[in-house]
């Protein structure tokens, strides 16, 4: 065979048509057994795992507070040795007035105040003994996206850690079995009179607020839902007229305090730990073209280390999603824009996890095809996101290995590849 | 190769990398066994340019007494008083011998469309056939095993296409012979394609992986140029020999791929043939051909190509009617060496018993000839290609436009 890189003519599209058409033959596949001894020209399709040395560059990195306190689903009111969780809330449209039709009706008092409370019994974990649920006037306003443990507000530190408690507002228990199946719903009474406290609140805007807490080591009481319900009588009427509030601020602070990922790759927890990291794939491995092929599927692997202490420690099951980031995540930070998810979730089982040879294998196989067909130059760095989903609805996390690991804990990629077929003729 | 050898294992830098991986092995043509079909060797297979009435009388078609529509010489085109199209429908169902198995596959093909137009001592012919037929397909299925999960798979590689000719043809009246030229175009494409479609994952049917494909497109062009010369002896003999050379046969690659251009050396090419009135109502005819092909081999990396020799004999008894309408009867026998052969295996040989009849319609204004050829090609023991073909070739021509 000769070959010669002379330009192709124009096809002679006329009579070259007209002759294929006449002579065109049909056949239909023959039915082979045996790749070996098949006609024909294929390419083999490999599995490759490429590690992080394998990689032309490589960078991760834990970025967190995705989901914070205030504006996650965590609302556990926890009291043991190891974790101490309370929940602060403001009531701010507490009604001097009272609409009936006609014009809004002062209201002359309040009663029956008490705060309601929708429980996860499922995700709770109620001691046989019971446990009571206590709430508190808070002395020192907060700031609910800043509020901790040990801060009302950021730089403003309680007198005592975990809320300066005031009177005792309302009490209430919940013993053990909690009934759920006759309903899910605790009320907790005032202790105190509903007309003083709710009159004070109507002209404070709800300040300083509530912190509830649970006392019966070890409680963990998960509260989906709270409100204040109470009664109110409008001038001139007799009736009382049942009134509920949600309250317009609130989060939920815990001791101790979730530490900071440092070198970690976390998954997961409350402030919310995603990893961030990008890499460049080689062309060619172990002499394997991968530009240019069928990236068939492409995975990133990451490699879980020892489970982290509790209690922040994963207990329940949840997802781990890739995302494509849309810009430089370690030039832009946490705030990188995020593109769409790579692929469905993997599961983060913490039951597996700890399980020898573990991994975490999530999907990036379309951002792996474009990689491998884009023009030079075009997406040379793959940059991806992770995140747990839910993310922020509980305080354990996961780790992983990272590039600073020890080898056989470090990420790396799997993907199965097909070369381009040469099409050699004949 | 053995099953568990198209697997591989890569084992990446990591120490805890080692995956399995799958190979499927990429077999040149030297690698081609018992499963592949003779339109798959070299650079395909002939198809022979000829009538339904040459293929039934053991596929000669030179020096024919009362004209034939096949194009195996120009001179024989004098054979026409009156302009006169035919054209000739040649499908065959192939039974392909694999071993402990066979399969059965059909191919079509336009063998030749033939328009000649006779101008006082001159004749102009015009001419569409196949040359190269390269159309095969297979099909495989097997298992992707990977840590991904386990993926059926079905793989297809298709061959789509061939090489034709365009023939301008040219002959005369030269005293008692009949001389004639003519050139062709060669022409045709070729598109190959490969796709692994996976099924989802045995063990997690919500896990997949992406189809592989691929697709090559090549068209031919080349040109042949033919000389031939055909005489009556008597009333009851015509002979007929012809000889033609052609360019090297060029595919340029229409998609992006490795090599723009592939060039493969054409064969110099004879025949010499005729036929003989024994009687008023029998006619015998006989032919042979040599197509040098050998000197293709060199241009066919792993492949290998030989010289052709190719004869065939034929009778045609005229002596039944259908309602009223002359209804000949024909038989033959012909063998040819075929040019494309695996390396190491003997060369294919194709031989046929072929029958046939006509008639005449519209009072001798068009004629429908049908062929039917029963026939091997290859060997599966010896050549490592075994075909058993029945084609049937079927002509129409309007004789009297």
């Amino acid at each position: 065979m000769r070959r010669t890189g002379a330009p192709r003519p124009l096809a002679r599209l006329g009579v070259v048509g007209l002759a294929m058409l006449l002579t065109s033959c049909t056949e239909r596949a023959l039915v082979e057994v045996d790749s070996d001894t098949a006609p024909g020209q294929a390419t083999p399709t490999e599995e490759i795992e490429i590690p992080v040395q394998g990689m032309i560059s490589w960078r991760d990195t834990t970025y967190s507070g995705y989901e914070v306190p205030v504006t996650s689903s965590y609302r556990v009111l926890t009291d043991s040795s190891e974790l101490q969780g309370r929940l602060l809330a403001r009531f701010e449209t507490i009604p001097d007035s009272f609409d009936i039709g006609t014009a809004p009706q002062p209201i002359e008092s309040y009663a029956n105040g008490r705060f309601r409370l929708i429980v996860d019994t499922a995700n709770s974990a109620i001691p046989q003994a019971g446990v009571d649920v206590e709430v508190y006037a808070l002395t020192r306003s907060y700031v609910e996206r800043e509020a901790s443990w040990t801060d009302a507000a950021e730089g403003v530190p309680w007198s005592t850690p975990g809320g300066d408690l005031g009177e005792r507002l309302a009490f209430g228990r919940i013993d053990a079995p909690f009934d759920s199946t006759a309903s899910d719903t605790l009320f907790v009474p005032f202790e105190l009179s509903t007309d003083s406290v709710l009159t004070e609140w109507a002209a404070s805007d709800g300040e300083p607020g509530v912190a509830i807490r649970v006392v019966g080591s070890p409680a963990s009481v998960d509260v989906r839902f709270l409100a204040i319900a109470f009664d109110v009588k409008l001038v001139g009427q007799e009736a009382l007229v049942p009134v509920a509030r949600s309250p317009a601020g609130y989060t939920v602070i815990f001791d101790p305090q979730t530490p900071e990922p440092g070198q970690q790759s976390r998954l997961g927890g409350l402030p919310a730990s995603r990893i961030y990291l990008d890499f460049e794939l080689p062309e060619v491995w172990e002499g394997l073209q991968l530009k240019g092929s069928t990236i068939n599927a492409a995975a990133l692997v990451l490699r879980p280390k020892s489970p982290p202490p509790d209690p922040f420690r994963l207990g329940a099951p949840v997802d781990a999603i890739a995302f494509q980031l849309l810009a430089d995540p370690f030039e832009f930070g946490p705030k990188t824009p995020i593109g769409g998810i790579l692929g469905p979730p993997a599961l983060l089982d913490p039951e597996a996890l700890v399980e020898d040879d573990a991994e975490l294998v999530l999907s990036i196989t379309p951002l792996a095809l474009v990689w491998s067909f884009a023009p030079p130059d075009s997406l040379d760095v793959l940059r991806i996101g992770i995140q747990s989903s839910p993310e922020g609805a509980d305080l354990g996390s996961w780790s992983f290995g990272s590039a600073e690991d020890v080898s056989a804990l470090r990420p790396s990629v799997r993907m199965i590849v097909t070369p381009r077929v040469p099409f050699r003729l004949p | 190769m053995s099953r568990n050898d198209l697997w591989r294992r890569r084992k990446a830098a990591a120490g805890r990398t080692a995956v399995i991986a799958t190979l499927l092995a990429l077999k040149s043509a030297a690698s081609l066994t018992a499963q592949a079909p003779a339109t798959g060797l070299g650079l395909g297979y002939p198809v022979t340019p000829i009538d339904a009435r040459a293929a039934a009388m053991g596929g000669t078609g030179l020096g024919l007494i009362g004209g034939s529509l096949s194009s195996r010489n120009p001179a024989d085109m004098r054979g026409f008083r009156r302009p006169t199209l035919g054209l000739t429908y040649a499908p065959e169902s192939v039974n392909i011998k694999s071993p402990g198995e066979s399969q059965t596959t059909g191919r079509s093909r336009m063998a030749i469309v033939q328009a000649v137009v006779p101008l006082q001592a001159w004749t102009v012919g015009l001419s569409f056939t196949s040359g190269l037929d390269q159309d095969w397909g297979v099909r495989l299925q097997d298992t992707l095993r990977t840590s991904f999960g386990d993926f059926p798979y079905d793989e297809r590689r298709e061959h789509d296409g061939g090489v034709s000719t365009v023939t301008l043809g040219l002959a005369r009246q030269i005293g008692d012979f009949s001389i004639g030229i003519d050139g062709a175009i060669l022409t045709g494409s070729i598109r190959q394609t490969f796709t692994r479609s996976f099924d989802l994952a045995l063990e997690n049917p919500s896990q997949g992986v992406g189809i592989s494909s691929g697709e090559a497109r090549s068209s031919w062009s080349g040109f042949r140029l033919r000389g031939g010369a055909a005489t009556s002896i008597g009333t009851r003999v015509r002979i007929s020999g012809m000889v033609g050379i052609s360019s090297d046969l060029k595919a340029t690659r229409d998609t992006v791929g490795d090599a723009p251009t592939y060039e493969f050396a054409m064969p110099l090419e004879w025949a010499a043939g005729g036929s003989a009135r024994l009687a008023d109502n029998l006619l015998a005819s006989a032919a042979v051909g040599f197509t040098d092909w050998s000197a293709t081999a060199a241009d066919l990396p792993g492949g290998a190509a030989a010289d052709v020799l190719w004869y065939g004999a034929g009778l045609e008894y005229v002596g039944f009617e259908l309602f009223g309408a002359s209804l000949p009867l024909r038989a033959g026998f012909r063998r040819t060496d075929l040019p494309f052969l695996i390396p190491g295996e003997d060369q294919l040989t194709e031989t046929a018993a072929t029958f046939g009849l006509g008639v005449e319609v519209g009072g001798g204004r068009a004629a429908f000839d049908l062929a039917v050829e029963f026939g091997t090609r290859g060997d599966l023991a010896s050549t490592g290609v075994e075909e058993g073909f029945r084609r049937l070739s079927l002509s129409m021509a309007l004789l009297e436009l």
